[in-house]
C-alpha cells in the first residue's frame, strides 16, 4: 500500500493577530528588539 | 539501527539561546541600571566609570568575561528569538535565516572581541 503524505494545515503569516495569546507571545518576542538596540549601542560606544 | 541519521545543529543553537538567556536576565538589567539609571542620576560618581578606569576595566580578563556575557551570549539568545519569530511570521526560508541570524551574531560577537583585541593592544 502507498505511504499516505501526511497533511499539513497551511498557516497564513497573519494567525497570530487571531488571539489574544498569540498576539502577547509575539509581543513578548519582540522584546528581543530593545536588547539588540542596547548591544548595538554598546558596541558603538565601544568601538 | 539507521547509522546514517543526520546529525542536527539544534543543539548548539539552543544551548547558546539558553545561557545567552541567563545573561541576558541576570547582568543587562544590572548593566542597564549602572550605566543608563544610576550614573546619568547621580547615585553613583561619574568618576565610578570615568575613562581610565573603564578602560582599565574593560580590557583586562574580567573584560573580557564582561564581553562574553553582556554582548557575545545575549547576540545568541537574540538571534535565536529572531530566527524563530521569522519562523512564526513565514518570513525567508529555514537556512537563509539561520545564516542571516546566527551569522549576524557571530560577526558581531568578532567584532566585540576584535574591539577587546585592540584596545588590549
Amino acid at each position: 500500500m502507498a505511504k499516505q503524505a501526511s497533511h499539513s494545515p497551511e498557516l497564513k503569516r497573519t494567525w497570530w493577530l487571531k488571539h489574544r495569546y498569540f498576539r502577547v507571545y509575539m509581543a513578548r518576542e519582540a522584546t528581543v528588539l530593545p536588547l539588540i538596540f542596547f548591544i548595538a549601542w554598546m558596541l558603538g560606544r565601544g568601538l | 539501527m539507521n547509522t546514517s541519521a543526520k546529525r542536527s545543529d539544534e543543539p548548539i543553537w539552543w544551548a547558546l539561546f539558553s545561557a545567552g538567556g541567563v545573561c541576558f536576565a541576570v547582568f543587562i538589567p544590572a548593566v542597564i541600571l549602572f550605566i543608563g539609571v544610576l550614573i546619568p542620576l547621580g547615585v553613583m560618581s561619574p568618576e565610578a566609570l570615568s575613562f581610565e578606569r573603564a578602560h582599565g576595566l574593560l580590557f583586562s580578563f574580567p573584560g573580557l568575561i564582561f564581553i562574553g556575557v553582556v554582548i557575545c551570549l545575549p547576540l545568541f539568545h537574540a538571534a535565536h528569538r529572531i530566527r524563530h519569530g521569522l519562523h512564526d511570521l513565514k518570513i525567508g526560508r529555514n537556512t537563509a535565516n539561520k545564516i542571516a541570524t546566527y551569522g549576524a551574531a557571530a560577526l558581531l560577537s568578532a567584532l566585540a572581541l576584535l574591539g577587546f583585541v585592540l584596545g588590549v593592544m
